[in-house]
């Protein structure tokens, strides 16, 4: 993780006091509901259902074991022992009382965390690939990106009331898993033969009501002109985007009425007034924050499977299907990244009980160098194991149910806290999640079916990502009952929005429909390598429509 | 006349609105609409200033910059972020070097931002006093972006802090 400098923690430190001394007085009536909103949004407080929720921000991704415990206590001590990891690399409190959040900021601040910015209408944390700076494909570490991003837009005073949300997403390897395609901007890392570093800008992508896949606003941008450039689409935005309809206030609509060129123009005339001033950045600057993440001494190790591994491999099928799941390929020899899932069948995806993350923060320490990663597939990440010390480590995560082997599968599912937390809502997604995991219970099955995303959102605002689910689940309302929306086909990088399927299901149709989907899929595939996704792209939805809406199979209602 | 906010320091505001009072103008100084301004036979003699609101482009300003010493951005809403914008193309852009002040939606958590993008003056909405308006300014230490208020970037300070200059 970055490690805080006086004035970082100083700036944290002032950012809790603010927003203290804001709650008090709401709490004693001076200061408004409307005036305290938009300061609670940007301190992580929302209203919700049963409580207010507090959404603290992971910064890019990146816990230190340290960090991790603090969250472990907030749950005990704030909320009723559990936190849920959604997909934004954030972690949601669903149970903590307003009085109280001065507090839990202050409790974060002391281990360099906060909640600044993860929701309302202002620049929301930068995410980015969850194996930053240890993948094997990857070009450059992005979590520098992401740190001199979250730098220069926290307390942003231009850019702190905007017409909508504003989320950046940063990739730097090869394999785009930070979903660039569908955010407001999506930034590349790209080597140029002879202007060095920068980054393909991209600008206008993003999901909810109108999915839209992101545009190209600028091909190649020398990395030390990130800053003028954020700050020139930013103010295009805030001067232009739409205040008076907020459905149709994100930047991609702004981007599509003016078209990309004349939004370019725009942008690049705006920047050309700020390029090579004051806010270009300086090696020395990113030399600094690099230095300030503690990067781990790695151990000379070769490359070749250890004998203890490979005997377990030989002999025991769960951790043979867990080692073949559950990795990730490491930079360095010897050494690999584990994800540990948090989609046991009968737990909400996403959420961590405070046991399980103070003992994944032991595991951390026992065996990696202190770090933690969550993913925005809402599970975590141990991304320094040495190899050798697999089958210790997946004894330890099987003890503590947290060592399904279903990482890329189908109940590796993402889902919002929808209708049983959100008040937003139109539907539940937690139960017809757990009724797709009970559905989906055959784990050779499961496998068989081979790579799949599969994304429920409890309403448009599409916070389970259903648009780039290979099979997406959106709940709908019709005439105050839940009804469910399926797609298919949709993909995070290349980024593709899914095709409805037809008319929108009940919830126990939904199982239904899915096996029947996935049975046809099965049939259909040309071989065992064609995906899903794949296999949608080559036949279209047709068949796998006519699967579904048979008559004896699924009665239609509406 | 009401208590404000002018660079920091509460004073009472010397200031009326032309569509406020029935002409002829009394002595004084006075915001015209840009509209007003533009009606003019000719220019006043005492300090005038011009009034915009948050949704105007503030280019139609530019040939009347010269002209006077206060322009008011009107807040009909304190989240309306365009208010910002237009306070740093003010600034940095316009050069304009009089006094910038926000009317309308302001109050002592509306402030601070308002100050980091140029603006130095601040007209209380009804019921805010000037006094809370100063408990709204001067609450960070420092900031991480450039900005009207500091146009280098914390990372430039900190580079020359640790070159021990
Ligand atoms: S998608 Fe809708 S229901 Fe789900 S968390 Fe987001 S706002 Fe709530």
């Amino acid at each position: 993780m970055y490690q805080y400098d006086d004035i970082d923690q100083k700036l944290v430190e002032e950012r809790v006091a603010r927003f203290r001394d804001q709650t008090e007085r709401y709490l004693a009536g001076e200061l408004s509901e409307d005036d305290f909103r938009p300061f609670r949004l940007q301190n992580g407080l929302y209203i919700q259902r049963h409580a207010p929720m507090l959404r603290v921000a992971i910064p890019y991704g990146v816990l230190s074991s340290e960090q991790l415990r603090r969250l472990a206590h907030i749950a005990r001590t704030y909320d009723r022992g559990t936190g849920h990891f959604s997909t934004r690399q954030n972690i949601q409190y669903n149970w903590v009382t307003l009085k109280q959040v001065p507090d839990i900021l202050a409790e974060l601040a002391e281990v360099q965390m906060h909640a600044t910015q993860t929701s309302g209408n202002c620049v929301r944390n930068t995410t980015t690939d969850h194996f930053a700076g240890v993948a094997a494909d990857e070009r450059l570490d992005p979590r520098i990106t992401c740190e001199l991003i979250r730098q220069w837009s926290t307390g942003h005073p231009e850019f702190a009331f905007l017409p909508r949300k504003f989320k950046i997403a940063v990739n730097g390897a090869q394999r785009d898993r930070a979903a660039t395609g569908v955010h407001d901007i999506g930034l590349q890392v790209v080597q140029d033969e002879q202007q060095g570093l920068g980054y393909q800008v991209l600008v206008g992508g993003g999901l909810g009501r109108t999915p839209m896949v992101a545009e190209i606003v600028r091909d190649f941008l020398p990395a030390r002109h990130l800053l003028t450039y954020l700050d020139a689409i930013l103010r295009v935005y805030n001067r232009y985007g739409r205040r008076d309809n907020k459905y149709k206030a994100r930047i991609k609509i702004l981007v599509k009425a003016m078209t990309i060129e004349r939004f370019r123009r725009e942008v690049e005339a705006e920047w050309e007034l700020d390029r090579d001033g004051p806010a270009t950045l300086v090696d020395e600057e990113v030399t600094r924050i690099a230095a300030r993440f503690k990067l781990p001494s790695y151990q000379l190790l070769t490359a070749d499977l250890p004998e203890s591994v490979v005997q377990m491999l030989g002999k025991d099928g769960d951790f043979s299907h867990w080692y073949h799941q559950n990795l990730h390929p490491h930079k360095v020899a010897g050494y690999t990244s584990v994800v540990i899932s948090l989609k046991a069948s009968g737990v909400a995806p996403g959420d961590a009980s405070a046991a399980q993350m103070d003992a994944v923060a032991e595991l951390a320490e026992r065996y990696g160098f202190g770090e933690i990663r969550v993913s925005h597939e809402q599970n975590l990440v141990l991304p320094d194991i040495r190899v050798s010390d697999l089958p210790a480590l997946y004894e330890h995560l099987q003890g503590l149910g947290l060592a399904t082997p279903n990482i890329g599968l189908l109940t590796n599912m993402i889902a919002c806290p929808g209708g049983d937390f959100c008040s937003l809502a139109n539907a539940r997604s937690l139960p017809l999640a757990q009724a797709i995991q009970e559905r989906f219970v055959d784990a050779e099955r499961v496998r068989d079916i081979g790579p799949l995303d599969l994304n429920i959102s409890g309403c448009m605002n599409s916070c389970g990502h259903h648009h780039v689910g290979g099979i997406g689940i959106l709940g709908v309302d019709k005439h105050g009952q839940e009804f469910y929306q399926v797609t298919l086909g949709g993909s995070q990088a290349p980024a593709r929005i899914g095709k409805v399927i037809g008319p929108s299901l009940k919830a126990d149709e939904v199982p239904v429909a899915l096996e029947a989907i996935l049975e046809l899929y099965r049939e259909i595939r040309l071989h065992a390598q064609e995906s899903f996704v794949e296999t949608v792209e080559r036949v279209g939805i047709e068949p796998f429509r006519d699967v579904v809406y048979v008559p004896h199979q699924v009665v239609v209602n509406g | 006349m009401a208590d404000m906010v002018i660079n920091r320091q509460v004073v009472p505001d010397v200031w009326q609105r032309v569509s406020e009072v029935s002409l002829p103008l009394p002595t004084g100084q006075w915001i015209y609409l840009l509209s007003e301004w533009q009606e003019l036979a000719e220019r006043p003699q005492s300090p005038s200033g011009l009034w915009i609101e948050t949704s105007q482009d503030p280019e139609v300003l530019v040939p009347h910059l010269e002209e006077v010493q206060l322009i008011a951005v009107h807040f009909p809403i304190f989240t309306d972020g365009r208010g910002h914008s237009l306070g740093h193309w003010l600034r940095k852009r316009a050069k304009f070097s009089g006094e910038l002040r926000a009317v309308g939606d302001v109050f002592r958590d509306s402030v601070h931002e308002l100050e980091r993008c140029g603006f130095n003056a601040f007209v209380p909405r009804n019921g805010e006093t000037a006094a809370n308006l100063l408990c709204g300014l001067g609450i960070f230490s420092d900031a991480y972006q450039a900005s009207v208020d500091r146009s280098e970037p914390l990372f430039r300070r900190r580079l020359i802090n640790s070159s021990g200059i």
